[in-house]
């Protein structure tokens, strides 16, 4: 079993004022365990509807509390193919998701499927699940979670090291992956420039 | 839930089975506690005749080691999918009890007793009904549970060799069950992370040091905890004896507390 370190992170405001759609899955569920394709494609089509109409950058906790047991057929339906389908419009995290099977299944599911997820572990950890991120992208990440919000010229100045295009390459494909937001603005000299964020 | 699937199968394609019991002791009465009978197909007739009252019906639920067999209808959809595995469920619940190692066991054989039977419904193309059924055997020295899943479709192999590349295509039935237990295999391809399900239950199994027995029409191969370290099984394979459409899985969980 594969999971990536957790990580202690602090859980400051950012500039954002972000609007958050808390999905408690067993709800959708209908009981407290689930299995298979069928049910989880059930969910799915329940989560799309309500998920639809969010604007973008809301935080969707995904809230395992309550779902006891699950298959990785399931997890795969209903909670993989929805954060693929509603990525990177809308900021998923995992939580509650003590059980050790429930999370393997997960993590599991995620990493078949090419997906990575951030879970927040009950103490306010940040753990990657899923696909295993490559150490620079990692490296990044980590930046990002520090200073909560940057530019990839900011995270180039800070890091003597590292260069423009690599940085806002990495940051791209942390955003693609749905890890951290990405706002559109402007830079001071009139171009285009992305802020990136870290949630939750 | 094999013989119940084969059975079945030989009444479909228009032979005349007849199946005869030496008494109405031990088998019988085992077959007929189980629901065995309920789901016989009507065409095969045994000696001796069939029960008049359903003893799997009279005290479904009431049994703390067998739990009776659950038909798999290709047909049902949605919750009566859910609802055919639900007594399984609960009598799982009730085998493993309260506790954290109790918990990871009952979480663990969910898991792949949900994965095998999705297997049934996603996978076999077949308009028989499918069979899962469990059994305890509290009383062993090393007490554990079985689970069997057993259905009349087109197995493993066929299913997935659509979706494969030439060179894994060509390979034996026996080395695609292997590699989809060990790495994943899926019609649908890598990028459908359709592939998860039976690598799990393997991981699991070999997790719990538990063997896991697969037949299909033509490859018969059982999957063994391998004696090191690492987390992993090993196959033996068998050339199967009798003509047998499906996959019939077979494996144990410990049920130790």
């Amino acid at each position: 079993m594969k999971l990536a370190k957790s990580y202690s992170v602090s859980m400051n405001e950012t500039k954002q004022n972000r609007a958050t759609r808390m999905i408690r899955l067993v709800e959708y569920v209908g009981r407290t365990e689930a299995w298979g394709t069928d049910l989880g494609a059930r969910v799915f089509a329940r989560l799309n509807v309500d998920l639809m109409g969010l604007s973008e950058g809301t935080l969707v906790p995904i809230d395992f509390a309550g779902l006891e047991r699950s298959d990785v057929s399931f997890q795969r339906e209903a909670v993989v193919e929805t954060i693929r389908k509603h990525r990177p419009r809308l900021l998923f995290v995992a939580n509650n998701l003590d059980d050790i099977d429930l999370r393997t299944n997960l993590d599991l599911a995620l990493e078949k499927r090419g997906e990575s997820l951030l879970l927040v572990s009950r103490e306010g950890n940040l753990e990657v699940m899923g696909k295993r991120l490559a150490e620079e992208q990692l490296r990044t990440l980590e930046q990002v979670w520090t200073v909560r919000e940057a530019t990839s010229a900011q995270l180039v100045r800070a890091d003597a090291e590292a260069k423009l295009s690599t940085t806002a390459s990495r940051l791209n494909a942390l955003w693609k992956a749905g890890l951290i937001e990405r706002v559109e603005g402007s830079s001071s000299s009139g171009g285009r420039e992305h802020t990136y964020f870290a949630f939750p | 839930m094999r013989l119940l699937s084969y059975l079945n199968q030989l009444a479909t394609i228009g032979g005349s089975v007849h199946l005869v019991f030496a008494s109405k002791e031990s088998l019988y009465a085992y077959l007929n506690r189980s629901g065995f009978f309920d789901y016989l197909d009507p065409r095969v007739t045994t000696s001796p005749e069939r029960p008049i009252l359903s003893s799997a019906h009279f005290y479904r639920g009431r049994a703390d080691s067998l739990v009776e067999v659950a038909s798999l209808d290709p047909k049902a959809v949605g919750e009566a999918r859910q609802d055919a595995v639900s007594p399984l469920v609960t009598a799982l619940s009730k085998m493993y009890g309260e506790g954290k190692r109790a918990r990871r066991l009952l979480n663990s054989t969910f898991s792949t007793l949900g994965e095998l039977v999705d297997n049934v419904y996603s996978h076999s193309e077949s308009q028989l009904p499918g069979f899962a059924v469990l059994q305890a055997y509290p009383n062993r020295r090393q007490p554990a549970v079985l689970i069997a899943v057993s259905d009349s479709g087109i197995g493993i192999p066929e299913s997935i060799r659509r979706g494969l590349r030439k060179s894994v295509r060509t390979q034996s039935d026996a080395q695609l069950i292997i590699r989809a237990f060990e790495e994943g295999l899926s019609r649908l391809g890598r990028q459908s992370g359709r592939s998860c399900g039976l690598p799990r239950c393997a991981q699991l199994a070999a997790e719990f040091g538990s063997t896991v027995h697969v037949r299909t029409p033509s490859a018969d191969v059982t999957l063994t905890p391998t004696d090191s370290l690492e987390v992993r099984l090993e196959a033996t394979i068998r050339t199967p004896r009798a003509e047998l459409s499906g996959t019939h899985i077979c494996l144990e969980f410990p049920l130790d507390q």
